[in-house]
């Protein structure tokens, strides 16, 4: 049973402790960096589809007419003409062109970059290459095989609720089919980021201390940890499918519609980053209050002795 | 094995009683010449998955020559080991569902004769292209027009169902179940081996079964269950008592003017049963009870076919229609058609209404007259029942759904699977390909004809098509059509020679395809030396006109077809101009420099190849593209902050 105490600062506290700490907005270049780095992936990504469709669809000083209705209404028919009749489409590579690839990979190291600056800066800290790529490999040891079982586990209950047979129990299950994926990838994520900092705060003497102490850290407080990556999951996703769902009851019928929902995915992008950003501190104030108690029992033991 | 002949014939008994009580007239006339005609008894043990029984079939010889020997397909022996043919071609698997584990013996099955008898004597006989065909040789020649009744006792054991047929669980599936006589025509019997990818061919006839199953098992089955009512309890009931075992219960069973019969069994507990009438048919539905909700829309489907097919070819004549969803570990049984019975699987919950179980239906329904009523060679042509029921389905799928999916941003139309599977291979095997010999059999057999059907439907218009599908549905009801049936007809309604359709689409390879190669704008000049009349040279200053308009279509397929071309000049005209097709390139020109063009404006081709090119403008249609880009990248995007990339 963990603790939700928050009066006590020399208890160890869980998670939720520190999320409303978390939520303050900080704009240091780190937590700039770190939105900026998500919009510009929507941004660029969009735009680099966005020519390499058109350039498929270019000839003679000119384009092909097939894609004039697309704004309002796109047949499944016109795509399998588009996909079908451009000369280089017959792999997705080809289809999403290298420009893409390039600029969303670029984008996205940039994006898990900017989110390790964001935690060694907290810290005071450089952020070297090497916790950050260790951590993953402390997360995979620690924390695939335990998400995995733990991803079996609740996903036999979405099929009891569809077995059950009532149509909001289906509509239920399917909702869930999709956030349980996402919500244990974010927690799987969370232990990543627990290994990370750990290795900041502490150097690693013993690895298999280091391990223990990482996966205690997560899965001593198992319900905090999965509640906040379920919740701020449905969150994130309750945001980004809304504002699919706009976009799609919007439509492109004229520029204006067009720039609303580029508007629309914008701010969705920037507020769903700012949720990634509070998930990034939280760990970091979590596991600095861990080692704040630890070194006050050990300072108080100390001195008893 | 005596002593279960015996029970037979004693369960035969209760048969024949009622056969003089109360025998069933579906029809007054014939609709079909009632060739092949079965009396079965047939004892099913569904925890053996064994099926024993005897049947006495009476066969006309409707051929011009006498015979001395007759055909039977087997086509359990298909399962009854790595070497038949159907295992050889399919490799253990069919339409995506892989057999059961091969070393366990029931993964497999058999047809065992355990006798053949004519007039008394015992007949031999022996294996065709593989132990799928049995010829029995007859004790004497069967002139034309003589009737001979054989009584044949077999065993069946089903495997594992993967391919059509089979048990799974308590589910048991009962087709190609019993001995079942090829089809001879003139001098020639029509018996090929049950193949990987083809299905089946045989006579129309009457059909009086009896199956004894265990109490507790419901049965969907072809034909109509003769009733009685329970001195009990007062009630209807479809299956009576076996005076032998009160623990079996036999269901009577019966149906006229059908060319195959098939059942399907489950236990009572964990099946679901609705039965409704429409428009005079009676129709059962059992489904599984996880999948209720979808229920509706198959009742739905169903009234829409029956509806759709009426009004479009002719009322569906049976008494009866039994539709089956099977239980999701038999998905091999499911997407299948028998006379007035048909297998139309569906998943419990379909949150973005793609019309999957409507298709399932509508398709497997459309077969009760594409091979149900005009029972082509399945095995020879199976462009003529596949094909042709690919077409009805887009039809109704466009007609009653507008379409497969119709949200409010995209749309999948009614023909959407057969276009996208046809232009993925347009030149694939011609249509009368056999279906064992074709490398595309997919698209073969159901993409591609239907939309040659659709472009012959262009070329004819639509009011002509609908009379061209009403006539030879209706003239080749409960006969053997060829497409050269289809294409007689289709020639007469239509006044139409239509030869080379026939040898482009029908028999041919090559595909249609035209596009707009190279848009330009020309800038003529005129003036220079000039001589008169009088022989005297004059000089002209050199002017600019008003540029003129240039675009070079190409023809790249094979197919030569006339074509039109539409295009708004700078000028504001807009003119529409014929190309004959003939040639590889050729060009036109226009007085003012063109601003859009498109070939075929008037969708005249809807099996045309390439319209990504097929037509042109100087400004690219940036705000859709943009769109889309837009949505699939939120789409990426969001599912990576789903999952909280940190």
């Amino acid at each position: 049973m963990e603790t939700f105490q928050t009066s006590n600062e020399y208890s160890p506290q869980g998670p939720w402790a520190f999320i409303k700490k978390s939520l303050i907005p900080i704009c240091s270049r780190e937590d700039a960096e770190f939105i900026l780095s998500w919009v510009a992936l929507t941004l660029a990504g969009a735009w680099s589809l966005k020519s390499r469709w058109l350039d498929l669809m270019t000839y003679s000083n000119g384009s092909s007419m097939l894609a004039q209705d697309w704004g309002t209404r796109l047949s499944g028919n016109d795509l399998v003409y588009f996909i079908k009749g451009s000369p280089t489409i017959t792999n997705v590579e080809s289809w999403v062109g290298s420009v893409f690839i390039l600029l969303s990979s670029g984008i996205l190291f940039l994006i898990l970059r900017s989110g390790w600056r964001l935690q060694a800066h907290m810290l005071g800290q450089s952020a070297r290459f090497s916790p950050w790529i260790k951590g993953l490999g402390d997360a995979l040891i620690i924390g695939f095989l335990p998400t995995i079982l733990l991803g079996w586990l609740l996903s036999w209950l979405t099929d009891s609720l569809r077995w059950i047979g009532s149509l909001p129990m289906m509509w239920a299950a399917f909702v869930w089919t999709i956030l349980l994926p996402m919500a244990l990838t974010s927690f799987w994520m969370m232990q990543w980021s627990i290994c990370r900092v750990q290795r900041l705060l502490e150097p690693v003497t013993s690895y298999k201390d280091h391990l223990r102490f990482c996966f205690y850290m997560i899965w001593k407080n198992i319900g905090s940890w999965l509640s906040l990556a379920i919740m701020s999951t449905a969150l994130r996703v309750a945001l980004s499918y809304g504002a699919l769902w706009m976009a799609w009851r919007w439509g492109a019928g004229t520029s204006a519609a067009l720039g609303s929902v580029i508007l629309i995915q914008v701010g969705v992008t920037i507020l769903n980053a700012g949720i990634l950003r509070c998930l990034l501190v939280n760990v970091v104030h979590f596991l600095s209050n861990q080692h704040f108690v630890l070194k006050t029992v050990e300072d108080l033991k100390r001195r008893v002795l | 094995m005596k002593q279960l002949f015996c029970r037979l014939l004693l369960g035969l008994l209760p048969l024949t009683l009622w056969g003089q009580a109360s025998n069933p007239v579906w029809f007054k006339a014939p609709l079909a010449p009632r060739l092949a005609n079965y009396e079965i008894e047939a004892y099913v043990t569904p925890e053996e998955h064994t099926l024993k029984g005897s049947l006495k079939l009476t066969w006309k010889n409707a051929g011009t020559q006498a015979t001395t020997k007759m055909p039977l397909h087997l086509y359990l022996n298909a399962f009854k080991g790595p070497n038949s043919i159907f295992m050889r071609e399919g490799g253990g698997s069919l339409r995506g569902d892989r057999m059961g584990d091969e070393n366990d013996q029931s993964s497999w099955g058999y047809c065992r004769i355990e006798s053949i008898r004519l007039e008394g004597r015992s007949l031999q006989g022996s294996y065709g292209e593989d132990e799928s065909v049995y010829w029995v040789n007859l004790t004497r020649a069967v002139s034309p027009g003589e009737t001979v009744t054989l009584e044949i006792e077999w065993v069946s054991q089903f495997p594992r169902v993967f391919a059509r047929t089979g048990w799974s669980d308590g589910f048991l599936m009962a087709a190609q179940w019993f001995p079942k006589v090829g089809v001879y025509q003139g001098s020639q019997w029509t018996c090929d081996a049950h193949h990987a990818n083809t299905e089946f061919f045989s006579d129309f006839g009457t059909y009086a079964v009896n199956v004894n199953v265990p109490r507790g098992f419901w049965l969907a089955h072809s034909g109509e269950a003769i009733t009685y009512i329970d001195p009990a309890d007062g009630l209807k009931k479809d299956a009576w008592p076996d005076p032998l075992d009160d623990k079996r219960m036999i269901y009577k069973l019966y149906a006229e003017d059908i060319h195959d019969f098939a059942f399907a069994m489950k236990s009572n507990l964990d099946w679901k049963r609705r039965d409704f009438t429409y428009r005079g048919v009676r129709v059962s539905l059992f489904y599984e009870p996880s999948h209720h909700l979808m229920i509706d829309r198959h009742v739905a489907a169903i009234e829409t076919s029956l509806r759709l097919a009426e009004e479009w070819y002719f009322k569906y004549p049976y008494p009866v229609l039994t539709v089956v969803d099977p239980p999701a570990n038999a998905s091999g049984a499911d997407g299948m058609e028998y006379p007035t019975l048909i297998m139309a699987g569906t998943s419990a919950f379909d949150p973005f209404n793609f019309r999957i179980p409507e298709v399932v239906t509508v398709h497997e329904f459309g077969h009760q007259y594409f091979y149900g009523m005009l029972a082509s060679d399945e095995v020879n042509e199976p462009w003529l029942d596949e094909g042709f029921t690919s077409y009805f389905e887009s039809k109704v799928m466009q007609r009653h759904y507008s379409g497969l999916l119709n949200s409010r941003r995209f749309q999948l139309p009614g023909n959407f699977s057969s276009l996208m599977s046809y232009l993925m291979t347009p030149n694939s095997d011609p249509l009368t390909r056999k279906g064992y010999e074709s490398a595309t059999y997919g698209n073969t057999a159901y993409t591609k004809p239907d939309m040659v059907l659709q472009q012959l439907e262009a070329r004819l218009g639509h009011q002509t098509m609908s009379q061209v599908m009403m006539t030879y549905t209706r003239e080749m009801a409960f006969k053997h059509p060829t497409h050269l049936d289809f294409k007689r007809i289709a020639e007469r309604i239509s006044g139409r020679n239509l030869d080379s359709f026939w040898s482009d689409y029908v028999m041919g390879t090559g595909i249609l395809d035209y596009q707009i190669e190279e848009v330009s704008v020309l800038n003529t000049q005129e003036g220079g030396w000039d001589i008169n009349q009088k022989l005297e040279a004059e000089f002209e200053p050199i002017t600019t006109l008003m540029p003129q308009g240039r675009i070079k279509l190409q023809r790249r397929g094979e197919i030569v077809s006339p074509i039109t071309l539409w295009v708004r000049l700078s000028t504001g005209e807009e003119r529409k101009v014929r190309w004959d097709g003939k040639d590889r390139w050729v060009h036109f020109d226009f007085p003012a420099p063109i601003v859009q063009a498109q070939l075929d404006p008037d969708f005249e081709y809807p099996i045309l190849n390439n319209r990504l090119y097929a037509s042109w403008s100087p400004k690219a249609p940036t705000r859709g593209i943009a769109y889309w880009a837009h949505m699939v990248m939120s789409f990426l995007t969001y599912s990576l902050q789903g999952i909280g990339l940190l």
